[in-house]
């Protein structure tokens, strides 16, 4: 059993290697991008706003055929209802990030072993229980910038259409802290798939579709009306969800060859 | 002790062996030529000794620890088939993602150093994908040299490259055995190549280890002869057959292995009335002596 002496410097060493070509390599920024393109999009191609007035103080959800009157319902309604899968904000709303932080682990493991860096990776000290934390990381770090680029991305659209921007401010951070928290066990599954299809990226990129899709209502769980309870309880489900399926990943790669 | 040693290792691809009952045993500080005809087990192996394949069987020891110690891999440099980098990445990046996953103290200036050994310091802003085969080659090589490792395990590091490219690699090399005692596994089709820096040699045939020798031994046995033409080869082979008992018709010419003197040769044909028209003494060298060997066993393994 190594100690935590010895893990400390593989995982730091293996995060520079990831972080380092996060941002060397044009896929984030894309993925960012994108992230803020989308809100804008869908607040301006919504038409101009006719049913926000004054004293509208809470959010409501997009319903099919209205468009947005507030621009915070493109992060989330109250109660989760953006969701509505007859709703196309409520896919194209903030959750949408999470199947964008999928594709994004999907691309880097695939390249991972089409490259044939993967190589590199485990002829040297690194462990496959390292590469999963790091690569974890990674994504939940990507995820979280999606996040903020999609929340930017609205703000500057909300402003340029002139929609409400009326808000708790405390249940807004607290629903942006727990979806960024909640990445963690997206990440984590995405991470499985990933390193199970390994360098076929299509078969990799439906499935990450289609597990995201499954996952995909429990990004709802946290609402423009989050409260400190259910960050924590994003916590807590970010955190066993991604040790869990990080178990899962790293007995996938120890048990398979890698090249 | 050995850098390498590895006991009964064995692995099986859907039931059928590549590697089967490997004994092998890596000098540290040596260079081992490792031989064998395509599919005899070399990539195999190799994959094994890097921890990139998992064993069927058997057991790996790197300076006497098993393979999987993360402390010894970290002393290890690896070149297995390509170079493992990023198409799109330049080739200081892919360095320097390597050198940051060795957790090297100064990586920029580490990267600077292997570029310079290869000599690739002014293609630093290529991309890998707009790199030559030589020049993506030297850089595989480049990257399995980074951290100064110990031990160096590369798998047809000359594919591809020109003349200048082998001079290279070869005298980083030499350069990396002699000056710093690191121990090298190398395996190369190009035999001529590899007999210029291997200190020990082991030839692998379907997946099996056949002969494993330092160099020396097998300078001893690549086997001299006197080689001669004559008016009547024909006829000459049956009259040397009759003094000397091993005689071999080759490529045109005969070879008399059992004398090293050719005039003796010479005289004895003339005396039985056959005209010499070229002899000399001559040596084989590691690809006839690899090819001998191969032969060899094909008949043993057909009387068998």
């Amino acid at each position: 059993m190594p100690s935590p002496a010895a893990i400390k410097p593989r995982i730091k060493s293996m995060l520079k290697l990831d972080f380092y070509r996060l941002f060397h390599t044009p896929v984030l920024y894309i993925m960012l991008a994108i992230s803020a393109i989308i809100p804008a999009m869908l607040l301006t191609m919504t038409g101009v706003e006719t049913q926000a007035g004054p004293g509208v103080s809470t959010p409501q959800p997009a319903t099919p055929g209205v468009e947005y009157t507030n621009t915070w319902q493109l992060i989330e309604s109250v109660g989760g209802t953006a969701a509505n899968p007859l709703d196309f904000g409520g896919y194209a709303n903030i959750n949408m990030v999470f199947i964008f932080a999928g594709l994004l682990m999907a691309i880097f493991v695939a390249h991972d072993y089409s490259s044939g860096f993967v190589k590199n990776i485990f002829t040297t000290h690194s462990i496959k229980a390292d590469y999963v934390i790091s690569k974890t990381a990674v994504g939940v770090f990507s995820g979280a910038g999606m996040i903020a680029s999609y929340t930017l991305g609205a703000v500057v659209a909300g402003i340029i259409t002139a929609k409400s921007f009326e808000v708790g401010v405390g249940g807004l951070l607290l629903c942006l802290i727990s979806k960024i928290l909640l990445m963690g066990v997206f990440c984590a599954l995405f991470l499985s798939v990933a390193v199970f299809f390994r360098s076929k990226l299509w078969v990799t990129i439906v499935a990450t579709f289609l597990v995201g899709m499954m996952l995909y209502p429990a990004a709802s769980v946290a609402t423009l009306n989050s409260s400190l309870a259910t960050a924590l309880i994003a916590l807590l489900a970010g955190a066993i969800g991604a040790a869990l399926l990080g178990a899962v990943s790293t007995v996938i790669l120890n048990k398979r060859d890698l090249a | 002790m050995n850098a390498i040693e590895t006991h009964e290792l064995s692995k099986a691809f859907h039931g059928m062996y590549a590697v089967e009952h490997l004994n092998l045993h890596v000098p540290e500080g040596s260079i081992y030529g490792f031989i064998g005809e395509n599919g005899s087990g070399k990539s195999t192996t190799e994959k094994l000794i890097c921890g990139l394949l998992v064993p069927s069987a058997g057991t790996i020891r790197l300076y006497g620890q098993p393979h999987t110690n993360p402390a010894i891999r970290s002393q290890i440099g690896v070149l297995i088939e390509n170079p493992g980098c990023f198409p799109n990445s330049t080739v200081y990046q892919n360095l320097m993602m390597q050198a940051l996953n060795l957790d090297l103290p100064n990586p920029s200036q580490e990267v600077g150093r292997v570029l310079k050994l290869v000599s690739m310091v002014g293609a630093a802003g290529r991309k890998f994908k707009e790199c030559s085969l030589g020049m993506k080659q030297r850089l595989g090589v480049a990257q399995s040299l980074l951290g100064r490792p110990r031990m160096l395990i590369l798998d047809e590091p000359i594919n591809g490259l020109d003349a200048d490219g082998m001079r290279i690699v070869r005298e980083t090399l030499i350069g990396l055995n002699q000056e710093q005692g690191v121990t090298i596994l190398v395996s190369s089709h190009i035999l001529g190549e590899l007999a210029k820096i291997a200190t020990h040699y082991g030839i692998l045939r379907g997946g099996t280890l056949i002969r494993e020798m330092p160099a020396s031994a097998m300078v001893e046995e690549c086997r001299s002869f006197v080689a001669v033409n004559t008016s009547d080869n024909p006829r000459a082979h049956a009259i040397l057959a009759t003094s000397y008992t091993q005689v071999e018709a080759k490529d045109g010419i005969l070879r008399v292995y059992d004398e090293t003197d050719s005039a003796l040769v010479s005289a004895f044909l003339h005396q039985n009335g056959i005209g010499v028209t070229e002899i000399s003494y001559q040596s084989i060298g590691l690809e006839e002596y690899y090819l001998q060997t191969m032969s060899r066993q094909t008949k043993e393994a057909s009387h068998a």
